[in-house]
């Protein structure tokens, strides 16, 4: 020990230097070190981060134009000038699917961004205001979640003419509720708190009391919500895409890569145009479920154990 | 008891009610009207359908076709009919859901059998390698499109091994045979429960994990009982009870997941009947399975609420 | 004080157990070589602040701790017997048999799920062999033992239509049920309004005499101590720092840690403008000093206290203190 001083005499505690440097780590190191201690969310970033690259430089990597096709050299197996065989039209799998994980990422994400803005302004407004309009307003949302996703997903993307963009809000449209449904129920919970009466009566508005004690906290656990609806939407895109509502061809999508093998004929014959997709769409869920299963227990200081 | 079981009806009814409304939006929404059915496309826009539109009621107020179309549903089970075939929709739909239920039945049996001890012996083994790997598997079960794995189930299982038939319910037409019947059930089953699977085992990990932190089951070691009677006896009972509410919510993913497998395997159900309909925009049948599956998720819920009151002795016995 | 004739027979000896926790920020030494025995029909007080370790203790003695914990050292002797050395299914004979436990928690000490007296029974059941019928008679004789009236309808009940003060009472007659030789009641009153505390005190008391159990009584209230206890345990930082027969603990402390809870307590008669408080915290049980564990906070600490640990003294038959002041290197302030 250093310092001798006597408590009791200086009416001082001393604390010893050591154990100051605990109080000045930053907050995002302290996650980012709980997360590293999770091998699965480490190798669930790394899976995402090798996809998202593959997105990003798309064009440098792939080998063919996605969008050109060679009747001559269609359903081709694996080899090497087409490492992942070419589709009934004479496209390069390997280089649709590279150019699809653009396409299959950016709408996932698009698509989360809508539904996060929608579900939070949704939630913000009915536990804001509370009473008859929250009542009301979470009735509604308790019925959407009533109706089967995928139905729900089916039915608006029927009524509208397929394309990217409606693929987009469509998924938008089925992801809100979830985070209006943990916005809300923040707000609820901290209004009902004892300090914004005590800030009402000071004169602060309760509107940026609410907020100011909401959002801080409610940024974590929403960064996970927001993480495992991309991957929801991976999944659901591709189911859209798979059955035809979803992104037309030529885009080039996970899923709409995999319609043609409902045919058991295609199926059979030409395995691979089914297979390579699929892998990606798996690799790349699995790797964003990782990542976000990993962030709600860095975040969650209850499992520190 | 009652009063609670009352209360949860009774709570089921405006859920209900939006639902409907929610469909009714949709069907407005949709191109096209059932005044269709009377468009001959050769005649164009000369077609004088004020008629037709009038018979329908189509010129009304929505509020009031709403309502009317309220009243046929509730009172007469009039779904509408289908653009396909002039069918009542109720009917189509009602012959599919034996069908589907067959195989969510027995898919989420499947994942209850294997699902929960698997979860229970995680959660016991915690950060073993058995853990490990139930984890990754219930990662994978959630991560993994329900109509791909399907395809591949179908590629290999049957196509290329021929150990289970390509699809559809049954060969035999002439009679009931039991042996066909699970035959067909078995891969679509089995590829449906694999998905379910992971989010039981996953939650029946964590739920089981949390209890076991109690201060009952501390106070169980204490009185002398083996583990194995602390596990099941003691932390399972109030592990399990959460799970049925796990259910009640998983209803409308499990339909939706349904959708898919009727599609690849060519099960007879209500799911196939949807895409059947939305490739053909017929849009009364799309909305009757829409309304109709939201109704039984509902309906799902509510079971599930009364199962797990009748379950939990603190809502039973509760002073209020 | 318990005026019974009792041979001083031991019952239960404990000699240099150390129970670690291997966590991942490090090792924490939970109990770091603690002895002491308990006799025949004694009520024994261990005293502490929270992580002293004097809930380790009773958790190690039924060797309940649970992983990342371990009991690394010493020796339990109960009997005559070292439960270091059984085996799982013999401790588990023992446990809720020979030695039970009641808890702080009564309101999560119980199993939601299954009735109040299929709880009892259940110990009847294991450790007795009686059959659930006989064991059910005999749990309507346990509660009204512990003062729950209307027992023959009480047993059938769930915890939660049972008030705090009852279902510790249930956890009492859980306890008692096989008649055990040693009672481990880790702060069985702190989460009990007052009023209720002095209820179940008295009710310990009642069958402390009656039943002649020797109670291991953990707590951090100093009433409750003088109330119940025979002799007393003083804990701190997983270390024992004095220990010895409660009224010379109360009116003779030797140690600076037991001086300065004495003082802290707030007495009847006496105003005062502000309450005693022992300056400092607990160490942090990842970095432990090397000296004495106490001196950081203690009024009289000397350069040896902060350089060396202390070692148990015994300052007369019954009475140990860790503390240089009582030994002969003592070069600071004459007490």
């Amino acid at each position: 020990m250093n310092q001798l001083s006597n408590p009791v005499v200086n009416n001082q505690i001393q604390v010893p230097e050591e154990e100051k440097e605990y109080k000045i780590e930053n907050r995002f190191l302290v996650i980012w070190r709980r997360y590293k201690k999770n091998k699965a969310a480490v190798l669930g970033l790394i899976i995402f981060s090798f996809f998202a690259l593959v997105a990003i430089f798309a064009p440098w990597l792939a080998p063919h134009d996605p969008y050109t096709y060679d009747l001559y050299d269609s359903s081709l197996p694996p080899s090497w000038d087409h490492p992942f065989g070419t589709d009934d039209l004479g496209g390069d799998i390997l280089s649709r699917v590279i150019y699809g994980a653009r396409v299959s990422l950016s709408v996932a994400i698009v698509a989360m961004l809508f539904s996060m803005v929608i579900g939070i302004i949704y939630g913000s407004i009915s536990g804001y205001f509370g009473g008859w309009i929250d009542n009301i307003m979470m009735r509604i949302v308790d019925a959407i979640s009533s109706i089967p996703y995928f139905f729900l997903l089916l039915i608006i993307a029927s009524i509208m003419v397929p394309s990217l963009w409606t693929t987009i809000l469509v998924l938008s449209i089925v992801g809100w509720t979830g985070p209006a449904r943990y916005i809300r129920g923040e707000i609820l919970s901290i209004r009902k708190r004892d300090y914004v009466e005590a800030a009402r009566a000071t004169g602060e508005k309760k509107f940026s009391v609410i907020f100011y004690h909401v959002l801080p906290n409610a940024i974590a656990p929403l960064t996970v919500l927001a993480t495992l609806d991309i991957a929801g939407n991976i999944l659901s895109e591709s189911a859209l895409s798979f059955l035809g509502l979803g992104i037309q061809v030529p885009t080039p999508s996970w899923g709409n890569m995999l319609s043609r093998s409902q045919e058991l004929t295609t199926l059979l014959d030409y395995p691979w145009m089914a297979i390579f997709p699929g892998i990606c769409i798996v690799l790349t869920a699995l790797s964003i479920n990782l990542i976000g299963d990993g962030l709600r227990d860095a975040l969650d200081p209850r499992m520190k154990r | 008891m009652t009063i609670y079981f009352i209360k949860r009806v009774l709570q089921a009814i405006p859920l209900l009610f939006i639902i409907s409304i929610i469909s009714f939006i949709l069907m407005v929404a949709a191109p096209g009207d059932p005044a269709d059915a009377y468009r001959n496309p050769e005649l164009g826009a000369s077609q004088d359908l004020s008629g037709v539109i009038k018979h329908l009621g189509l010129d009304q107020p929505y509020h009031i076709q709403y309502l009317k179309w309220l009243k046929a549903l509730v009172l007469e089970g009039n779904l509408g009919y289908s653009f396909q075939d002039g069918r009542p929709v109720l009917e189509k739909i009602v012959e599919r859901i034996p069908a589907t239920l067959t195989l969510m039945g027995t898919a989420i049996l499947l994942a209850f059998i294997i699902g929960i001890p698997m979860g229970i012996y995680a959660a016991v083994k915690k950060n073993s390698l058995f853990d490990y790997f139930a984890l990754i598997y219930s990662n994978l079960g959630y991560s993994v499109p329900s109509f791909w794995i399907a395809l591949m189930a179908l590629l290999v299982f049957s196509l290329k091994l021929d150990i289970f038939p390509m699809g559809g319910m049954r060969e035999n037409y002439d009679s009931f045979d039991l042996m066909d019947r699970l035959h067909h059930l078995a891969l679509p089953a089995l590829v449906y429960a694999f998905g379910v699977t992971a989010t039981k085992t996953r939650f029946m990990r964590s739920s089981l994990l949390e209890v076991i932190q109690q201060d009952y089951v501390r106070t169980a070691r204490a009185k002398g009982l083996s583990e194995k009677k602390v596990i099941l006896k003691h932390a399972l009972r109030n592990a399990l009870l959460p799970i049925i509410t796990l259910l009640g919510f998983q209803l409308p993913a499990l339909f939706g997941g349904a959708l898919f497998i009727e599609q690849v395997f060519a099960w007879p159900g209500m799911g196939r009947l949807a895409i059947e309909a939305i490739y053909v925009r017929d849009y009364q049948v799309i909305m009757g399975t829409t309304m109709i599956g939201a109704i039984m998720v509902v309906l799902g819920n509510l079971i599930a609420d009364i199962l797990y009151a009748v379950v939990d002795p603190r809502i039973q016995y509760s002073k209020n | 004080m318990s005026t019974q004739a009792v041979q001083q027979k031991t019952l239960i000896e404990i000699t240099d157990l150390k129970t670690y926790f291997y966590t991942e920020d490090g090792v924490v030494p939970a109990i770091d070589g603690v002895s002491f025995k308990i006799n025949k029909g004694e009520t024994l007080a261990i005293v502490g602040e929270s992580g002293s370790g004097k809930s380790v203790t009773s958790l190690s003695i039924m060797r309940l701790v649970q992983p990342p914990g371990k009991i690394i050292n010493g020796d339990i002797v109960f009997n005559g017997e070292n439960l270091l050395d059984k085996s799982d299914a013999e401790m588990r004979a023992i446990r809720g048999n020979k030695i039970s436990m009641i808890f702080q928690e009564p309101m999560t000490s119980l199993n939601p799920v299954y009735r109040v007296g299929d709880q009892i029974s259940e110990s009847l059941i294991l450790h007795q062999g009686m059959s659930k019928k006989e064991a059910m008679e005999q749990a309507v004789k346990l509660l009204k033992l512990v003062g729950i009236p209307e027992a023959e309808r009480r047993v059938q009940q769930y915890p939660h239509e049972l008030s705090g003060g009852m279902r510790q009472r249930v956890m009492i007659a859980m306890a008692l049920a096989c008649k055990p030789e040693l009672l481990i009641a880790d702060e069985p009153t702190t989460a009990l309004d007052v009023t209720i505390q002095s209820q179940i005190l008295e009710l310990m008391k009642e069958l402390k005499e009656k039943t002649n159990t020797s109670i291991l009584l953990i707590t951090h209230d100093l009433g409750v101590v003088a109330e119940m206890a025979d002799r007393v345990v003083v804990m701190y930082a997983g270390q024992i720092v004095e220990q010895g027969d409660v009224y010379t603990i109360f009116e003779n402390p030797k140690h600076p840690y037991t001086e300065g809870l004495l003082r802290s307590m707030p007495s009847y008669g006496k105003r005062t403008d502000k309450l005693h408080v022992i300056e400092g915290v607990v160490p942090n049980p990842l970095r432990l000093p090397k000296g004495c564990r106490f001196a950081p906070r203690c009024q009289y600490a000397t350069e040896l206290c902060y350089a060396e640990m202390p070692e148990i003294t015994q300052v007369t038959e019954d009475e140990v203190v860790r503390c240089w002041k009582h030994t002969d290197r003592w070069e600071g302030q004459q007490v």
